[in-house]
C-alpha cells in the first residue's frame, strides 16, 4: 500500500522538479522575447544585476538533463531494482546531473537536491546514507539562492518576473511558489511513508522476535519434558524388558520344572532332558536380562532377522514347553530395529500369556504382509482365555509397543485368547525413502 | 530484456551527453562579428563613418586572412544602445564591440566584458602608456581593464579670437588661471550699445563639473564608494561658478550666444570645434569672426584638466575566440594607420600619443579647414590630452550626478550658501552611495 504512493509520489516529484527548471527557463525566454519587442532591452538590463548566457540554449539543456534524469529514474524504478551498486551509481549520476540543472538556472530553483535526497532516503541503507543525507541537506541549504547571491553573483529570476506587468506577475509567482512548495510537501511526506515503511518491517521483524522467542521457550519446556519423558519411558521399557525376558524364561522355567516334577519319578531321563533345556532358557534369560541391563536392547532381534529371532524363541518354547505352536512367519518387512523389537517383544508376551493365562496347548502365530500392506500379526490359542480382558501389565505393554509404531492393537477372547495387531507399512518406507 | 538494457544502456547514456558537449562547445568556423553603429559618437554629423571600421578589418585580415570578420551596418547610433542590449540578453554579443559610455558601467557590472590586463600584458606591442592615460582609464572598471579607446573627445575652451582682438585682450596662455579668466570675463562684459542691456559675456555653457576638474577634485573616489562634496576644492569651485554667473548677470547663456559672436569663451568638444570649423557646417554659422581654442583655466588647487570621452571597445567575456578578438580590438584602437585614420574619417581624436603627437595630424586636419581658420596647434592638444580626466565610472554614477546637478544648479543661480547646500549634498549623495 504505502509502495503505491510511494512510487506515486516518486512521480510526481521528478515531475515537478523538471517541470521547474524548465518553466524558470521558457519564462526567461519568454520575457527576453517580450522585451525585444517592446524595444526596451536597454532598460531592461538596467534591472539586472546578472544576465543568463544563452537562454535558449540554456533551455534546450534543460531539456536534455531532465531526460537524463528520466531515464535514471526508470533505470532504478523498473531495471536495477535490486542492484545496489547501479542504483547508487544511478544516484551518484542524478547528483551530478541536479548540480549541472541547478547551474544553468543559476541556482534560482534548488529543490531538484530534494529529489536526489528523496533517493537517498528511499534507496541507500548502509551507513553512507546518513553522510549522503548530510551532504545533500548542506548543499540544499547552500545553494539556496538568497544565501548563495550574496557571494557569487547570479541572474535573478525575479527580475524577470518584475518586467511582467503586476497581475500576470502575481499569477507567476503565485504558480511558482506553489509548484516549489508542493516539491518541499511531497518530499516530506515521501520521507514519512518511507520511515512509516521502514519502521513496520521493523515492527514485524519484532513481533517475529518475539514469536520465536516465545517457540524458543516452549521447545525449552517441551525438551524438559520430553527429557522426563524420556527418563520414565525408559524406565517403563526396562521394566518391560525385565517383564518380558525375564518373564518368559521364568514362566517357561517354572512351566518346565512343573512339568519335571510331574516326570521326575515316572522317566528320570526325559526329565534330566527337559532340566537341561530349562537349565537353556535360565541361561538365555539370565543372557537376555544383561543384555538389557547393559544396552538396553532386545538380544536376539538385534543380531538376526525379525521372522529368524522370532522362529527361533518359538523352536525353543516348543522344545522348552512342549506346546504345540504353528505359525507363519513371512520375511522381509524392512522395519526399524525399533519396530522389530517391538514386534518381537508382542509375540513373546503373547506366548507367554497363552502359556501362563491361557494354558493353551496350541498357538497359531502369523506374520504376514497384507493386501493393504500393513504387517499383519496374529497370535491365536486354545487356551482358556479370560472372562474379562483386564489391561493387566502384559496387554498393556503390547498397547504401548505397538502404538508406539503407529500401529493398532486388538484382543479378543473367543474360544482362547487372540491378539491381532496390525501395523501400516506403506508411510515408512515412504518415510524411509525420503 | 535486461540483457538488452544493459547493453543498450551506455550507449542511451551517451547520446545525450555527446548532445551536451556538441552544445557547449558549438563549434563554428572562425568567424568574428563586431558590433558598430553608424555616425558619429560626438553627436555631429559623420559621413564616412564605415570607412575606418572596414580599414581596420583590412588591417587584422592583413593577419588573420583566413578569419572572416562581420558587423551589421546600418545601426544608428541612438539604437546602438538598445540593439547591443538585445544581443547581450540573447547572449549573443559580438565578439568585438564598441561600448557606449552610458552602457560601459552595466555591462562592466553585468560581467560581459572580458578583462583584457592578461592579454595587454602579454602582448609585446601593446602598452598601457601607449595610451593618454585618462583614454586608457576610461576603460577600466574597478581596477580591471574592460576596454580600450578607439577614438576619444577632449573637451576644449572655444575662443572667439575677434571678439577679445576687437577688445584689445590678449589670447589667454595654455597655463592660465581662474583669476585670469574672470579677469577677461569681468573686461568682455559690456554694454556696447548703452542700451542698460549687456551684450558681450565672457563665458557660456560653463558647466560647474568641468570647473572641478580644473581645481584638482573629483566627486567620488575611483570605485564610487566616497563622494567629496564638501571637499573646500568643490566648494570653491561653486563659489568660483557663482562668481562667473553674476559676472554674466545671471543671464542663462547657449551656445547659440557663442555662435552670434557675443561670447568670448565657450567649453566644447574637439569633435564639435573641428565640425563647426570645417566645411561644410562652418559656412551657415560662424561668418563674423575667427576662432581659436585653449585649455581649461585651471583653478587654485588644480591644473588645466579637462574631461576627456572616449569611445570604447570591448570584448565580449564569452567569445568562442578571445585572442582573435584581442587582434581585432586592436587592429581598431592600436593600430598606427587606422588610428591616424579618425582623423580622416571622424571628428575624434586618437588615444595613443604616437598618433596625436604626429606631424600627419596637422596637415589632415588643416586639408578640411577654411584658409583663414587656419589655427591649429598641435602640440596644445596635446598637452590637454595628455592633462585630461575621464569621466568617473561606477553603478551609481548617473544617479548621484542627476541628483547632484540639480542642486548644485541651483546653488548657483540662486547664489545660495554653498558650503551649508555642499554639506547637504554631500549627506544625500554619500547615503546613496552607502547603499
Amino acid at each position: 500500500m504505502n509502495d503505491n504512493k510511494i512510487r506515486k509520489i516518486k512521480y510526481v516529484m521528478l515531475g515537478i522538479n523538471i517541470f521547474a527548471i524548465i518553466f524558470i527557463l521558457i519564462l526567461i525566454n519568454t520575457t527576453t522575447t517580450l522585451v525585444c519587442i517592446d524595444n526596451n532591452a536597454r532598460v531592461f538590463i538596467n534591472s539586472l544585476q546578472k544576465l543568463p548566457y544563452k537562454p535558449t540554449r540554456l533551455l534546450i539543456l534543460s531539456i536534455l538533463g531532465s531526460i537524463l534524469l528520466i531515464f535514471t529514474f526508470y533505470l532504478r524504478q523498473f531495471v536495477f531494482e535490486k542492484n545496489k551498486k547501479n542504483i547508487l551509481l544511478t544516484i551518484l549520476f542524478d547528483a551530478a546531473i541536479s548540480i549541472l540543472l541547478m547551474k544553468l538556472v543559476d541556482f534560482n530553483y534548488n529543490g531538484i537536491i530534494l529529489w536526489v535526497l528523496a533517493n537517498v532516503v528511499y534507496y541507500i541503507e548502509s551507513k553512507n546514507k546518513y553522510i549522503a543525507i548530510t551532504v545533500g541537506v548542506l548543499l540544499y541549504i547552500l545553494t539556496t539562492f538568497s544565501i548563495l547571491d550574496v557571494y557569487v553573483n547570479l541572474f535573478s529570476l525575479s527580475e524577470y518576473i518584475n518586467y511582467f506587468p503586476k497581475q500576470i506577475r502575481q499569477i507567476i509567482l503565485t504558480f511558482y511558489y506553489t509548484l516549489t512548495g508542493f516539491n518541499l510537501i511531497c518530499f516530506i511526506v515521501f520521507c514519512v511513508l518511507v520511515i512509516q515503511e521502514q519502521r513496520g518491517r521493523i515492527n514485524e521483524i519484532n513481533a517475529l522476535y518475539k514469536k520465536l522467542s516465545v517457540a524458543n521457550e516452549e521447545l525449552k519446556q517441551l525438551a524438559d519434558i520430553k527429557e522426563k519423558m524420556g527418563e520414565t519411558k525408559e524406565r517403563n521399557r526396562l521394566a518391560r524388558e525385565i517383564h518380558d525376558t525375564l518373564g518368559h524364561s521364568l514362566t517357561a522355567i517354572s512351566f518346565g520344572v512343573d512339568a519335571c516334577l510331574a516326570t521326575l519319578d515316572k522317566d528320570p531321563t526325559s526329565t534330566k532332558e527337559k532340566l537341561q533345556v530349562i537349565s537353556e532358557v535360565a541361561k538365555s534369560g539370565i543372557k537376555e536380562v544383561r543384555t538389557s541391563v547393559t544396552t538396553l536392547r532386545a538380544d536376539s532381534s538385534e543380531e538376526l532377522s525379525l521372522s529368524k529371532s522370532i522362529i527361533e524363541m518359538i523352536e525353543k518354547t516348543i522344545h522348552a514347553t512342549g506346546i504345540k505352536i504353528n505359525y507363519t512367519i513371512e520375511k522381509n518387512f524392512n522395519l526399524e530395529k525399533y519396530e522389530e523389537n517391538a514386534i518381537y517383544r508382542v509375540v513373546q508376551e503373547s506366548i507367554t500369556n497363552a502359556i501362563r493365562h491361557g494354558h493353551a496347548s496350541i498357538i497359531d502365530i502369523n506374520l504376514i504382509k497384507d493386501e493393504k500392506n500393513n504387517l499383519f500379526l496374529e497370535i491365536k490359542d486354545n487356551g482358556i482365555g479370560c472372562k474379562k480382558i483386564k489391561p493387566g501389565f502384559g496387554t498393556r505393554h503390547m498397547k504401548e509397543r505397538i502404538e508406539s509404531i503407529k500401529g493398532s492393537i486388538e484382543y479378543i477372547n473367543n474360544k482362547g485368547f487372540t491378539v491381532r495387531a496390525k501395523v501400516p507399512l506403506r508411510d515408512r518406507e515412504k518415510n524411509k525413502n525420503d | 530484456m535486461k540483457k538488452i538494457f544493459t547493453t543498450l544502456l551506455p550507449l542511451i547514456l551517451i547520446i545525450p551527453i555527446i548532445l551536451m558537449a556538441i552544445f557547449v562547445t558549438n563549434k563554428r568556423e572562425p568567424t568574428l562579428e563586431v558590433g558598430i553603429f553608424a555616425g558619429s559618437n560626438w553627436n555631429v554629423a559623420s559621413e564616412d563613418s564605415y570607412r575606418n571600421i572596414d580599414d581596420a578589418i583590412k588591417e587584422f585580415k592583413k593577419i588573420h586572412p583566413n578569419v572572416n570578420v562581420h558587423y551589421y551596418s546600418g545601426i544608428r547610433r541612438d539604437d546602438y544602445s538598445a540593439w547591443l542590449s538585445e544581443k547581450a540578453l540573447k547572449g549573443d554579443l559580438p565578439d568585438v564591440f564598441f561600448i557606449l559610455n552610458e552602457d560601459f558601467n552595466k555591462y562592466a557590472e553585468l560581467g560581459l566584458l572580458l578583462n583584457l590586463e592578461k592579454l595587454i600584458e602579454k602582448d609585446p606591442n601593446i602598452s598601457k602608456d601607449d595610451y593618454f592615460e585618462s583614454a586608457y582609464t576610461s576603460g577600466t572598471y574597478l581596477n580591471k581593464q574592460l576596454a580600450l579607446p578607439y577614438e576619444v573627445n577632449p573637451n576644449l575652451m572655444a575662443i572667439n579670437r575677434t571678439l577679445l582682438e576687437n577688445n584689445n585682450i590678449e589670447l589667454p596662455s595654455s597655463s592660465w588661471s581662474w583669476n585670469d579668466f574672470i579677469q577677461v570675463c569681468r573686461e568682455i562684459t559690456q554694454d556696447v550699445n548703452n542700451d542698460n542691456k549687456i551684450d558681450t559675456f565672457g563665458v557660456s555653457d560653463l558647466n560647474w563639473l568641468d570647473v572641478t576638474y580644473t581645481n584638482g577634485v573629483t566627486l567620488f573616489n575611483d570605485i564610487g564608494s566616497t563622494s567629496n562634496f564638501n571637499d573646500p576644492r568643490v566648494i570653491e569651485s561653486i563659489q568660483f561658478m557663482q562668481r562667473i554667473n553674476s559676472i554674466n548677470d545671471n543671464q542663462q547663456l547657449t551656445q547659440l550666444d557663442f555662435d552670434k559672436g557675443k561670447v568670448a569663451f565657450m567649453p566644447i568638444s574637439f569633435a564639435k570645434y573641428r565640425t563647426y570649423t570645417a566645411y561644410p557646417y562652418k559656412i551657415n554659422k560662424y561668418l563674423d569672426y575667427q576662432w581659436d581654442f585653449t585649455t581649461m583655466p585651471s583653478g587654485p588647487s588644480g591644473d588645466n584638466i579637462s574631461e576627456m570621452q572616449s569611445l570604447l571597445m570591448a570584448i565580449n567575456v564569452n567569445s568562442n575566440n578571445k585572442a582573435l578578438a584581442f587582434d581585432l580590438l586592436k587592429a581598431f584602437t592600436h593600430n598606427f594607420k587606422i588610428q591616424e585614420q579618425i582623423y580622416k574619417f571622424s571628428q575624434g581624436a586618437s588615444a595613443l600619443k604616437k598618433v596625436a603627437n604626429s606631424d600627419n595630424i596637422a596637415e589632415i586636419l588643416l586639408e578640411n579647414m577654411e584658409e583663414n581658420d587656419m589655427k591649429y596647434n598641435n602640440s596644445l592638444l596635446y598637452t590637454i590630452m595628455d592633462k585630461s580626466i575621464s569621466p568617473q565610472k561606477f553603478k551609481e554614477y548617473n544617479e548621484c550626478m542627476a541628483i547632484a546637478q540639480q542642486e548644485i544648479d541651483d546653488v548657483i543661480s540662486n547664489e545660495m550658501d554653498t558650503s551649508i547646500a555642499l554639506k547637504k549634498l554631500q549627506r544625500i549623495i554619500q547615503s546613496k552611495l552607502d547603499n
